[in-house]
């Protein structure tokens, strides 16, 4: 299910090019994942690939990543419950929610909180660090934007 | 509540007053009564006493009259000189004379000599003269008083020589010539007397009683000695206080008390006085008046009359009829009393049924304005479902066409700079604008469903050949997949005919084939068909992964089960389809005995009529046979 494709490294723009350039993109889609993935590493990023948030969790290493970047919507685990998983092996690493529904940050952190089923308040803070939100459909440029942002915060 | 426990009481207290006014009536009207009755007992015995008094007082004075009358011709005969000059012959007549004039009441006149020895008696023959002639009665006090005294004598009882008892009256015969003054110093020349024979003076009183009035006669001489009783006569001539008489009177009188009033008030009498009194007798009251008879101013007798409290019958009738009156007024009183509570208490039943029925109609009504009200809830409650999963719908929908148009739009860009990976590219961004074009056709699907407007056009179907076409097409799709996967189409029945829309059904077909070979990785997928009970079954049966417990119950609802290039609306869809054609879809896990897994998808749709009608014919052939 997964696939590492780190390719491209000779076209990487240089002045891009920092120690904060690790990412770990997830979605059930692989059509997504390609392009993502693809868009990302012609921006000098290495991208680590997972259709499936099990396998991405059980693969995850502590500071391996400078970036996650999550789906929401996925079978097994969505991407809330592995956002929580991931976070209580890596404090440091910042996290990217991506999803195509119409909704707004809150409504989103309503629907988690749900999802979470009494979360405790500890759990609850920890998703507060969370404030990046990307919608899709999103051309890749303002994607690799968001993420350097985000990076760079 | 209140009115229930509040409602014996009130009855109680209705029931009481009733009660108390119906007794107080009763007793006021007996009451009322016996004063009446009193009164009229009272008036009835007023009447006895001034009745017996007045006779008592006329009798007396009638006797007393009469024997006046009689002192008064012994006076006259006294004097009459024919006694004085002793002649005989003429005296006869004289005397006589006298008899003849009282003979009612006197038995006889005798004219006594000087030495008290018989001159002559009225109304005797030679014989008896001769008889009584000369017969010395000098020893009687009739004789001895008047010769002692010069003055009139009246006798007490006297039972004569010839036994018959007899009150006598006399005078002294007193000559008067050669004296000059009165006839103290005259020369007693003789006694005149007469008899009142006691039978006589009582028929004669018993005579002057009113006889409308139930009343007894007594007469007692001045000494006390029964002279004469009304159906008494046994007791004449003895001392009415003398043991036996008394002892008669202690037998007889009850209670004992009476003998003691009676005794008082005879004492009384014999002292001259004038009186009456009640004196109970056997029960019943009597009024006894008593006054004495004077003669020439002395107390000769005492006479008494005795009159029962008898009222008249009419008068006791009356107090009878009062009496019934009272007693059908306490009746009517007490029956009315009876029906005024059973009136009230009825109606108090009836106000009780009355109140408890509004109050289980109100409630009643209460209830299916609850009942309504709880309904509407509900109703509000399922809007909101709904509202809410429309826009479930409209969010999953939107996520499920934002992914390809996200594939579309990067693979776009990226032709650009990846030239080398411009087929593959291409590729992708085809597959994504045919997910977005079945996407948007599931889409349309459902929202046809939705809003009831899925038309269906309906035709007559071979079933058999449908399922043939549809495996066709899944097989060519299955060779660009390289999955090593074989469909098994295995019909029950030959030539099953349906009513059906054609492409509707085989989108049912279809749709439920691509599951199971989506979710198949190598195995055979059996298609069947066959007519049961007068409905197709068509079964779609895979060696797959099986139903997802979790999605299971969830499996024909939208955006339930999801796949890479499904949208999660085909089974809904699916069952839509089918339920529209009046039949049943319906999945089940493979539990075959070989323990490989898989799903069962089945769907019922009613044959066509002809068919129909052919299956039963065979059915009613097998049964014959």
């Amino acid at each position: 299910m997964s696939s590492n494709k780190p390719r491209g490294e000779g076209k990487v723009n240089n002045n891009n090019n920092s120690l904060h350039n690790k990412i770990l993109l997830i979605d059930d889609e692989p059509d997504i994942t390609t392009v993502f993935a693809l868009g990302l590493e012609d921006h000098g990023f290495k991208v680590d690939v997972f259709n499936d948030p099990l396998q991405a969790l059980s693969d995850f290493k502590k500071g391996s990543y400078d970036l996650v970047l999550i789906d929401y919507k996925m079978p097994n685990m969505n991407g809330f419950e592995l956002h929580r998983e991931i976070r209580k092996i890596d404090e440091k690493v910042k996290v990217c929610f991506i999803t195509a529904f119409e909704v707004y940050y809150d409504e989103l952190k309503k629907k988690f909180q749900n999802s979470l089923n009494a979360s405790s308040r500890q759990q609850h803070r920890q998703e507060e660090d969370v404030k990046c939100f990307i919608q899709k459909p999103i051309d890749i440029d303002e994607l690799i934007k968001r993420i350097k942002q985000e990076l760079n915060s | 509540m209140l009115d229930k426990e509040r409602s014996p009481r009130t009855n109680i207290i209705i029931l009481t007053v009733i009660v108390c006014i119906a007794l107080v009536l009763s007793i006021f009207s007996y009451q009322y009564s016996i004063l009446n009755s009193n009164k009229i007992v009272d008036i009835a015995s007023q009447e006895v006493r001034s009745n017996t008094k007045i006779e008592v007082h006329d009798i007396s004075l009638i006797l007393a009259n009469k024997l006046q009358t009689v002192s008064a011709l012994l006076q006259t005969l006294a004097e009459s000189p024919a006694l004085h000059n002793n002649e005989y012959k003429r005296a006869d007549i004289v005397i006589n004379s006298r008899q003849h004039s009282s003979s009612d009441l006197t038995d006889f006149y005798m004219w006594l000599d000087k030495n008290g020895k018989i001159n002559w008696i009225s109304n005797i023959n030679e014989t008896t003269y001769q008889k009584y002639k000369g017969t010395d009665l000098s020893y009687r006090p009739y004789f001895t008083i008047p010769k002692d005294t010069h003055t009139a004598y009246y006798s007490s009882l006297i039972e004569s020589n010839d036994k018959v008892p007899r009150l006598y009256i006399s005078y002294p015969v007193i000559n008067t010539t050669g004296t000059r003054t009165g006839t103290a110093n005259g020369i007693l020349t003789g006694v005149v007397v007469t008899s009142v024979r006691l039978q006589t003076l009582g028929n004669f009183l018993s005579n002057q009683l009113f006889p409308q009035f139930n009343s007894t006669i007594g007469l007692l001489d001045r000494n006390g000695i029964i002279l004469y009783a009304t159906n008494a006569q046994q007791y004449v001539g003895q001392y009415i206080f003398g043991d036996k008489f008394q002892s008669v009177l202690s037998t007889s009188l009850q209670p004992p008390e009476s003998k003691n009033l009676l005794n008082n008030l005879i004492k009384s009498s014999l002292q001259g006085y004038t009186g009456s009194g009640d004196i109970l007798i056997n029960g019943k009251m009597n009024t006894i008046a008593y006054q004495p008879v004077l003669v020439s101013g002395k107390n000769f007798l005492t006479l008494y009359i005795s009159a029962q409290h008898n009222l008249a019958s009419d008068v006791t009738a009356l107090i009878d009829q009062q009496r019934y009156f009272t007693i059908l007024v306490v009746g009517i009183i007490g029956a009315v009393a009876i029906i005024i509570s059973v009136l009230v208490f009825s109606w108090n039943k009836r106000l009780n049924t009355i109140v408890n029925t509004r109050t289980s109609e109100l409630k009643k009504s209460n209830d299916s304005l609850a009942e309504s009200n709880k309904q509407l809830a509900l109703a509000n409650e399922q809007l909101k479902v709904h509202d809410k999963m429309q826009q479930e719908f409209i969010n999953i929908a939107s996520h499920e066409m934002k992914t390809p148009t996200q594939a579309i739009l990067g693979y776009s860009k990226l032709i650009q700079r990846h030239p080398e990976r411009r087929e593959e590219m291409l590729e992708a961004i085809a597959r994504n604008a045919n997910r977005l074009q079945r996407l948007t056709n599931d889409i349309l699907d459902v929202t046809r469903i939705e809003t009831q407007s899925l038309k269906l056009n309906i035709e007559r179907v071979n079933l058999n050949e449908l399922i043939s076409d549809v495996i066709e097409d899944q097989i060519n799709q299955i060779e660009k997949t390289n999955k090593d996967i074989k469909i098994s189409h295995e019909p029950q029945d030959q030539t099953i005919e349906v009513e059906a829309d054609k492409n509707r059904l085989a989108q049912v077909v279809s749709n439920l084939l691509s599951n199971a070979i989506k979710f198949t990785k190598k195995g055979t997928i059996r298609v069947t068909e066959e007519v049961k009970d007068g409905k197709a079954l068509v079964s779609i049966k895979d060696t797959g992964q099986g139903i997802d417990t979790e999605i299971f119950p969830r499996l024909f609802l939208k955006f339930a089960a999801k796949s890479e290039t499904g949208t999660g609306l085909g089974l809904f869809i699916s069952k839509s389809i089918v339920e529209a054609h009046g039949g049943k879809i319906w999945a089940e896990n493979n539990s075959s005995s070989d323990g490989k897994k898989g799903a069962v998808f089945t769907f019922s749709i009613p044959v066509s009529k002809g068919e129909h009608e052919q299956q039963q014919t065979k059915g009613r052939r097998q049964g014959e046979q």
